[in-house]
């Protein structure tokens, strides 16, 4: 059977064979072995959870596919509000019609991603739909995490702190339009998408006051929804940006700003004076952090607005945009 | 008889030799009594037989810097006064005076400055009752020195005497002052040490000078020294934007410029503004080019300050006079921020001490079908109101638009529009934007109670006025605005017709408007045309590379066999560009749909290969006028053929027709035959000149024959929108107008374009503010 079909998700023969063949196969640990109508997990720890729905165009792009997506995106969630991932749960809404072997390649990813990470898959779900009722594949994943020390959130940035990214801005947003579009840009761009809780483990430290996961909206949307929670105002740098040539290309091309692309391997982070050197070799030394660099700083006066000093010494307004970049030039 | 007369005047009766007026003119005709000056204008109590001829002759003989507003005159009880004397000024709530604009140095203060048994000889801040600075250095109404930034300046017996003496002309002339007390200068090099003189040796020699002037600082170097110019431009980082001359004299200009009567006329005005004027014909060589690459127009102004035209003591007749700022920031007007910024361009720093309070750029004016238009309002104009065609039933700030932004406070029966402030985006703009609406309120005596603002969702103004503390916000379509802007300066409230070619504006169907036929008033408007919907690949990008805008408009309007003729034109757009712009095109990618005017020269620009690359706001648009223009004078029997005199020009027929397509009842402007029939001359090798002298000729005729289409009555045709400050095709469709008896209104004491904005934006929140 090469597709598909609504028998699959219909609780009979076929939907243990897909679960059986394609999930535990892949994701098999004691925790999901359990197989009960829920799963009892250790702890006694305060915890932090997280749910996020995962839907995307084209599912399989240079860096990644959906599967790999899910598992990033809840981990990173729970990992930038300083919490340690722990288990993940894992839903799916097949299309009616979807190759059984995508959706191997996607459930072998997930467990690529989960082992990376260190976050087993526990609990899952699968469900099918008629073709044209979901588009190809859809995923929820929820994430519980443990915490011991709390001390991040948008409540603790300080005018004075500095603004921290873990490497190069807009990396997904272009590679996703590239591969949906089928752009051929001169300089291909790959996805991102990564777990980050091993990086913010390795700079985790009192002193890092904040961080966030720019994602959807970019760097340009966290940090004005930031500078409005904290009622401060953010100061970057235009020069010190991180970014690929290939994405400074596209945005050149197409009009689009890499501050409001969206990155699903990176990490924002707001740290005071005293921890920046730290925060920033730690960093560095990850794979994931090799490109890590200041971008800013958190200033007072002005509150909820993000500054851009460009090149030229002036600065831009990095506005919360409503919808696209729509021209303005009258 | 034993009559008296209680006599009132409002309008700008402050600061322009209004009581010494009064009381020259009450002694002279034996009038008994006193004259004051209060926040509600001058009030004169008159007492004696000869009063109703005195009344008459006052409001007869106003001096020149006068305006009169509001009159009134009742007969009060006499009460025998034994002559006639000037009553302190006092403040009595709320303000209602006109503040006066700045007004360029007079005749008389020029002589005192070049007379040396004068006690002003020299000096670079003399001024008098009729000239000198007003708006820029006051803090606060009533007008009086208290409360301008030359209260740190006591006077010295002398000035003091001239300033209590009702016949002398510094007679209350608030900014009075002369070398013993007054504000000083000061020359400084760039590490800081002190130099005397004003600086012309350096001049002279070819360097650079920052100058504190009126409302802010200059960069300033000889215009004649090309090798300076270009390290002034170079150091600017300023692409290729004209830069502003300022000229000795007259005599100067004329030698080689073109003059018109009105032109002199504005040159000489006494808001002495940068005027926009032709080069003599083959004198390219007088004056660099590189003071205007790629065009035939220099904007010169003459002399305004004494100390401007102190720097003339040198072997120069002009001298460049760019705004004294850095690239997409506001102007500089304190010293210490000149010093800090300014140190990688100027080399010496003409520093002084009298505080500017309202930073003000030089105002640029081109005189189009014999009227001055404004490019920008600032200096010399503001804080001059427009008179409302109603009263407003709410006090109103309209924020303007984006780029080239200007906010407006309606209230009463006037609406005041600020200073040009420039390009929101830019942060020090914004800044700018606040801390002027702070301190303009103050001066107009209005407090917003309802905001009105742009449609468009991104602008700092609509984040700013919904941020705002307002209880009422209004959103305002942008060409609406642009219409009613005009209509509210002719006083008219009926609907009309207007024809608005404008550059972006946000559309209700969430596309981008620019070139719109739209009939309406304050109330509302219907959409009865506009040109096409074509792509706009990139947004803000692409009105950056038009190149890319030619290339997309091509693909939109010509079949693929047309298209594939035209290659040879697309040499110059790098191959992965061309693929990226298919690739936008067929996935409608980053493409906005919009009936753009600008873009469309813009696209015809990039055609004729005059500017593929814009480094300043319009250039593109700009240069191909330049290139029609030059390309007219070459031939001037064409200039004949289509001259405001010939009875045939409404027969003529276009070399690119437009054409019409309905839309429901809105007609659209289809420009695929005008498009195709540009890319054949380009093909066939024509005189870019020529293409782009049909080309606004071609829209010239577009435009009224849409008209035609669409006017029902003999209503007043309003024109306007940033596309109507380009003068040829301007000046071509009123020709036409004229020869099908079509009266025309346009922007008269605003800018057409986005400087405008705000009062029509203040006009439409008064009718649907409740
Ligand atoms: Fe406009
Ligand atoms: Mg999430
Ligand atoms: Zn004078
Ligand atoms: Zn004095």
């Amino acid at each position: 059977m090469e597709r598909i079909i609504m028998a699959h998700g219909s609780g009979g023969r076929l939907s243990h064979q897909l679960v059986e063949e394609i999930f535990q196969k892949h994701l098999s640990n004691d925790f999901l072995n359990q197989m009960n109508d829920a799963t009892y997990i250790p702890g006694s720890e305060k915890l932090a959870i997280t749910t996020d729905s995962f839907v995307i165009s084209p599912v399989f792009f240079r860096g990644g596919d959906i599967g790999k997506l899910a598992v990033c995106g809840t981990v990173n969630d729970l990992a930038v509000s300083g919490a340690q991932p722990r288990y993940l749960s894992l839903a799916v809404i097949l299309e009616e019609g979807f190759l059984i072997e995508d959706l191997e390649r996607i459930v072998m990813s997930i467990a690529e991603t989960s082992r990376k990470a260190g976050v087993p898959i526990v609990c899952g779900d699968t469900k099918v739909v008629e073709r044209g009722s979901a588009d190809k594949i859809f995923i929820n994943t929820t994430g519980i995490g443990s915490i011991q020390e709390r001390w991040v959130g948008p409540q603790y940035i300080k005018p004075g702190d500095y603004v921290l990214i873990s490497g190069t801005i807009g990396d997904h947003g272009i590679s996703i339009l590239a591969d949906r579009e089928g752009l051929e840009f001169e300089t291909p761009v790959i996805s991102d998408c990564a777990p980050l809780n091993h990086l913010i483990d390795s700079f985790y430290m009192p002193g890092v006051h904040c961080m966030r996961d720019p994602t959807r909206g970019g760097v340009g949307t966290t940090l004005n929804e930031l500078a409005r929670q904290a009622h401060v105002s953010i100061l970057l740098e235009e020069e010190k940006l991180p970014l690929h040539p290939g994405v400074a290309g596209a945005c050149g091309m197409l009009g689009l700003d890499p501050l409001y692309l969206a990155n699903e391997g990176k990490v924002l982070v707001i740290a005071s004076p005293e921890a920046v050197e730290g925060v920033l070799s730690q960093m560095r030394a990850h794979p994931l952090g090799k490109e890590a660099t200041v971008i800013g700083r958190v200033a007072e006066d002005d509150p909820g607005f993000v500054l851009l000093k460009t090149p030229l010494g002036g600065k831009r307004i990095v506005g919360m945009l409503e919808g696209e970049h729509l021209p303005r030039i009258c | 008889m034993r009559t008296a007369y209680f006599i009132h005047l409002n309008g700008i009766v402050q600061g322009v030799g209004f009581r010494p007026y009064v009381y020259r003119l009450a002694q002279e005709m034996g009038i008994k009594g006193w004259v004051n000056n209060s926040s509600h204008g001058v009030t004169i109590h008159a007492e004696g037989p000869q009063v109703p001829a005195f009344y008459r002759r006052l409001l007869q003989e106003v001096p020149p810097l006068a305006k009169i507003t509001h009159q009134e005159y009742r007969e009060v009880a006499f009460a025998n006064y034994p002559g006639f004397e000037i009553l302190q000024s006092q403040d009595e709530g709320q303000a209602d005076v006109l503040i006066s604009p700045d007004i360029g140095t007079c005749g008389n203060c020029l002589a005192d400055l070049r007379d040396p048994d004068n006690l002003r000889y020299q000096y670079p801040f003399t001024n008098c009752t009729n000239c000198g600075p007003r708006y820029t250095i006051i803090r606060d109404v009533p007008y009086d020195r208290v409360h301008t930034t030359m209260e740190a300046f006591p006077m010295c017996p002398v000035c003091a005497q001239e300033y209590e003496d009702p016949l002398n002309r510094r007679f209350h002339a608030q900014p009075v002052a002369c070398s013993r007390c007054g504000p000083t200068v000061q020359l400084m090099n760039v590490q800081g040490d002190i130099c005397s003189g004003l600086g012309v040796e350096q001049i002279a020699r070819g360097e650079i000078l920052a100058v504190k002037g009126l409302g802010g600082f200059h960069l300033v170097c000889d215009a004649g020294n090309p090798e300076a110019v270009r390290r002034l431009r170079q150091r600017k980082e300023r692409g290729a934007k004209p830069f502003a001359l300022m000229a000795r004299n007259l005599e100067v200009i004329q030698r080689y410029l073109k003059i018109s009567l009105k032109e002199e006329e504005l040159l000489k005005s006494s808001s002495a503004p940068i005027v926009i004027l032709e080069r003599k014909k083959g004198d390219e060589e007088g004056l660099p080019y590189e003071l205007a690459p790629g065009l035939h127009t220099l904007g010169v102004m003459l002399p305004y300050t004494p100390l401007h035209a102190l720097l003339f003591d040198g072997p120069f007749d002009f001298l460049v006079m760019t705004s004294g700022n850095l690239s997409g920031r506001p102007l500089i007007y304190i010293n210490e921020e000149a010093v800090r910024d300014l140190k990688g361009i100027a080399d010496y720093f003409l520093l002084h001490n009298r505080d500017i309070f309202h930073p003000c750029d030089d105002s640029v004016v081109q005189v189009i079908g014999d009227e001055a238009v404004f490019h920008r309002r600032a200096r010399g104009y503001v804080p001059l109101p427009q008179k409302c065609p109603k009263e407003f039933n709410a006090s109103i700030l309209g924020v303007g638009g984006e780029l080239k932004n200007a906010f407006c406070l309606g209230a009463g029966s006037r609406a005041f529009t600020s200073q040009y402030i420039g390009d929101m985006e830019g942060y020090e703009n914004f800044q700018r934007f606040r801390q002027e609406l702070a301190s303009f309120q103050k001066v107009v005596q209005i407090v917003p109670e309802v905001v009105a603002y742009d449609a468009h969702p991104n602008f700092q103004t609509t984040n700013f006025a919904l941020a705002g503390p307002w209880p009422q916000k209004i959103k305002v379509q942008h060409h609406h605005a642009h219409l009613v802007s005009v209509l509210g300066e002719h006083g008219i409230t009926a609907p009309t017709l207007g024809v608005v070619c404008d550059g972006t504006g946000w559309g209700e169907d969430q596309k981008i408007w620019g070139f719109e036929f739209l009939k309406g008033n304050a109330e509302g408007y219907r959409r009865l045309a506009h040109l096409e919907y074509l792509p706009l690949p990139g947004g803000d990008t692409g009105a950056k590379h038009p190149l890319r805008i030619a290339y997309a408009y091509g693909k939109a309007l010509l079949s693929e066999k047309e298209w594939l003729m035209t290659e040879r034109l697309w040499e110059r757009l790098p191959a992965h560009e061309q693929k990226i712009l298919n690739q936008q095109l067929e996935k409608k990618l980053q493409i906005f749909e919009t009936s753009s005017g600008g873009r469309l020269f813009d696209a015809v620009s990039a055609l004729l290969d005059i500017c593929t690359r814009v480094t300043y706001e319009g250039q593109a648009a700009i240069e191909l006028e330049s290139q029609a223009t030059q390309w007219l004078f070459r031939n001037s029997e064409a200039a004949l053929s289509y001259s405001k005199t010939s009875p045939n020009v409404c027969d003529l027929e276009p070399r690119y027709p437009l054409e019409w397509a309905k839309d429901g009842e809105c007609l659209i402007l289809k420009v695929k035959e005008l498009y195709q029939g540009i890319i054949q001359d380009v093909l066939e090798g024509k005189d870019p000149g020529f293409i782009a002298y049909h080309f606004h000729d071609s829209i010239a005729h577009g435009i009224i024959r849409t008209v035609l289409k669409l006017q029902e009555s003999a209503d007043p045709l309003v024109l306007t929108g940033g596309v109507f400050q380009n003068k040829l095709l301007t000046e071509k469709v009123l020709a036409l107008c004229q020869a099908f008896a079509i009266p025309t209104i346009r922007a008269k004491e605003l800018p057409p374009g986005d400087g405008g904005l705000a009062l029509g934006q203040v006009l439409i929140g008064n009718e649907r503010c409740s």
